[in-house]
C-alpha cells in the first residue's frame, strides 16, 4: 500500500475524531457504543486500498482548504489520489490579532473577538457571493489540474455548496469526470442529496434528533463512500 | 521558435501605463520617443518573446488568479517572473448587476466609487490587509509556482518592492529563486552596473528598506523627479526600467550558471 488517498475541505470531509471543536460529535460518539464509525474518507481508501492522509479541516472557507492544499505540496507523489471539496462561498479567512494565526468566518453574526466591525463582515458575505469569486476558485482548479497532469496525481473535485460545480456547465464541460458525480446531479444538487435519496442519514436523522448534528452520521459515509468509489472505479483511466 | 518570457505583476511590471494621461505627457517630455520597459529590455537581454499579463492597480489575489489562469499556457524553459505587488491591497465586487460582475482592486490610494461596500469596509480591509501575517498568503501561493516550476521544467522567479514580502524571501531558503535583495552589493561593483553609469558613488546599505529603496540607491528615479513635477506620477522613469531590467538579467544569468 504505498499509494495515498489526500483529502482536502471543511467538516464534510474533516473526520470525527479530529473535529474536536464540533462538541455533539462526542455526544454521537457515546451515543455509537463509546466508537466513532468510518467517514467517508477512510471507507473509500480501504476500497482504494490507499492510505488515508485527510487535511479536511471543519469550517474553512475555500482560501483556507486551497492554502493548506498548497501547504503540503510536496507530500503528494506520483500515482497518489487528491480529492478537494470546496466549501461555501460565503466563508472567508481573517486574522485573530490575539493569536496572529488565520481563521475562518462566514455567514451569521461577528463580535467583538472576531476583529472586524459587523457592518464590514456584512459587506464581505454579501460582496463574497458573486459570481467572480467563483470564477476565483475556478482558477484554482486550473492551477492544481495543470499540477496533477504533470505530476501524475488523479485529481477530483466535489462541494458541499449547491450553487458551486454542479449544473455549472462551464466547469462540468473543462473538468469533466474529474467533478465527482459531475455527471449524475443536476443545477441546485449536491451530493448529499444523492445520498440522502438512497437512504444515507444524517447524525440527527440517525440519533432521532437526539443529537441535532446536521453532519452525516454512519450510514451516510458508508453511501457517500459507495457513490465516490463508483464514480472513480468508472472514470479509471 | 524562441522561449517565452512571461511577465505577471501590477503597473511596476508593465511598460509604463496603456493610454493614461501622465503616460501621454510622459511622451511628450520625451519628445515621442517612446521609452522601453524593463521587461522588454529584459526579453532583448535574455532573447525571449515577451508575454505580459501585468495589470496596473493589481492586488496580489488578481496577479495570482491571472497566473492560474495562464498556467497551461508555459512551456518547459520558459521564464516566469512574478512581481507581488503591496499586500495591502485586495480585491472586491464593484457591481451586484448580474450582467456587470467584475473584480475592481481597492488600494490605499484608490477606493473604487461604483464598488458596494462601504469605504469605511474598505478602510478596514486595508488595515487588515497591512498586517504582516498575510505574507503567508503569498509564500503557500510561491511554494505551489516552484514545485509546478521544477515539474514543469520552467524558470521561475519572484520579486516584490513591497518591503514584508522582500523579507519572506531574506528569512526563507526561496532566495535562490528571489530577484532583488539578494546579491545588491555584487550586482554595484559589476561590470554591468558600472557600465549603466547612473552617478552614484557613494556607501550603499543594502541591509535595511526595500526593495524600492534599493533601486533609489542605484540612481533609479520616478518619473515625477525625472520630469521635474511635471508629470505626476510616482513609477519608475525610464532610467529606473533600465536599472531594473539590468539587475534582474545580472541575477537572472548569475542563477542559470550556478545551477
Amino acid at each position: 500500500m504505498d499509494k495515498t488517498l489526500f483529502v482536502f475541505g471543511c467538516s464534510y470531509t474533516e473526520d470525527y475524531q479530529t473535529a474536536k471543536f464540533i462538541q455533539d460529535y462526542e455526544k454521537y460518539r457515546i451515543w455509537k457504543g463509546g466508537t466513532y464509525p468510518d467517514s467517508w474518507s477512510k471507507i473509500l481508501a480501504k476500497k482504494l486500498g490507499y492510505k488515508l492522509c485527510n487535511y479536511g479541516l471543519a469550517s474553512s472557507g475555500n482560501q483556507r482548504i486551497f492554502r493548506i492544499f498548497c501547504e503540503h505540496i510536496e507530500e503528494y507523489k506520483k500515482g497518489d489520489m487528491i480529492i478537494l471539496q470546496w466549501s461555501y462561498m460565503h466563508r472567508y479567512d481573517w486574522v485573530n490579532l490575539n493569536t496572529k494565526e488565520f481563521y475562518t468566518l462566514g455567514a451569521g453574526k461577528v463580535t467583538e473577538d472576531n476583529f472586524l466591525l459587523p457592518s464590514t463582515h456584512d459587506d464581505i458575505i454579501l460582496n463574497r457571493t458573486t459570481k467572480p469569486y467563483y470564477d476565483e476558485i475556478i482558477s484554482y482548479m486550473n492551477l492544481i489540474n495543470c499540477y496533477s497532469e504533470s505530476k501524475g496525481i488523479d485529481l477530483f473535485f466535489w462541494s458541499g455548496d449547491y450553487d458551486f460545480i454542479y449544473g455549472n456547465e462551464d466547469i462540468l464541460n473543462k473538468f469533466k469526470s474529474k467533478i465527482i458525480l459531475g455527471d449524475k446531479l443536476k443545477r441546485g444538487q449536491e451530493p448529499f442529496s444523492l445520498v440522502y435519496k438512497m437512504g444515507g442519514q444524517t447524525i440527527f436523522q440517525e440519533t432521532n434528533n437526539e443529537i441535532l448534528d446536521g453532519h452525516l452520521a454512519e450510514s451516510g459515509h458508508k453511501i457517500m463512500a459507495e457513490l465516490f468509489y463508483n464514480h472513480i472505479k468508472q472514470n479509471e483511466k | 521558435m524562441k522561449n517565452k518570457l512571461f511577465i505577471f505583476g501590477d503597473s511596476n511590471s508593465i511598460p509604463f501605463f496603456g493610454n493614461s494621461i501622465e503616460y501621454k505627457k510622459y511622451l511628450e517630455f520625451k519628445k515621442g520617443n517612446k521609452p522601453k520597459g524593463w521587461s522588454e529590455l529584459l526579453s532583448n537581454k535574455l532573447n525571449l518573446e515577451e508575454i505580459n499579463y501585468g495589470e496596473a492597480g493589481s492586488s496580489n489575489e488578481t496577479i495570482f488568479q491571472t497566473i492560474c489562469n495562464h498556467i497551461t499556457e508555459i512551456k518547459p524553459n520558459d521564464y516566469v517572473l512574478v512581481g507581488w505587488t503591496f499586500k495591502m491591497r485586495y480585491q472586491v465586487v464593484s457591481s451586484y448587476d448580474d450582467n456587470f460582475q467584475s473584480f475592481s482592486n481597492v488600494l490605499p490610494s484608490f477606493l473604487p466609487d461604483e464598488t458596494k461596500l462601504s469605504n469605511e469596509s474598505m478602510n478596514e480591509f486595508l488595515l487588515h490587509y497591512d498586517l504582516p501575517f498575510w505574507v503567508n498568503k503569498i509564500y503557500t501561493w510561491d511554494k505551489i509556482l516552484i514545485h509546478l516550476s521544477n515539474i514543469g521544467n520552467f524558470n521561475l522567479f519572484l520579486w516584490s518592492f513591497d518591503k514584508e514580502i522582500g523579507m519572506l524571501y531574506k528569512d526563507n531558503c526561496r532566495l535562490d529563486r528571489y530577484l532583488g535583495k539578494t546579491d545588491l552589493e555584487e550586482y554595484y561593483r559589476s561590470k554591468s552596473y558600472q557600465k549603466l553609469n547612473t552617478g552614484i558613488s557613494e556607501d550603499l546599505n543594502f541591509e535595511d528598506d526595500g526593495f524600492w529603496k534599493h533601486m533609489e540607491l542605484f540612481g533609479m528615479k520616478q518619473i515625477w523627479d525625472e520630469t521635474d513635477g511635471i508629470v505626476d506620477d510616482g513609477h519608475m522613469s525610464e532610467l529606473g526600467h533600465i536599472i531594473l531590467a539590468d539587475l534582474f538579467y545580472y541575477q537572472i544569468s548569475n542563477k542559470i550558471k550556478s545551477e
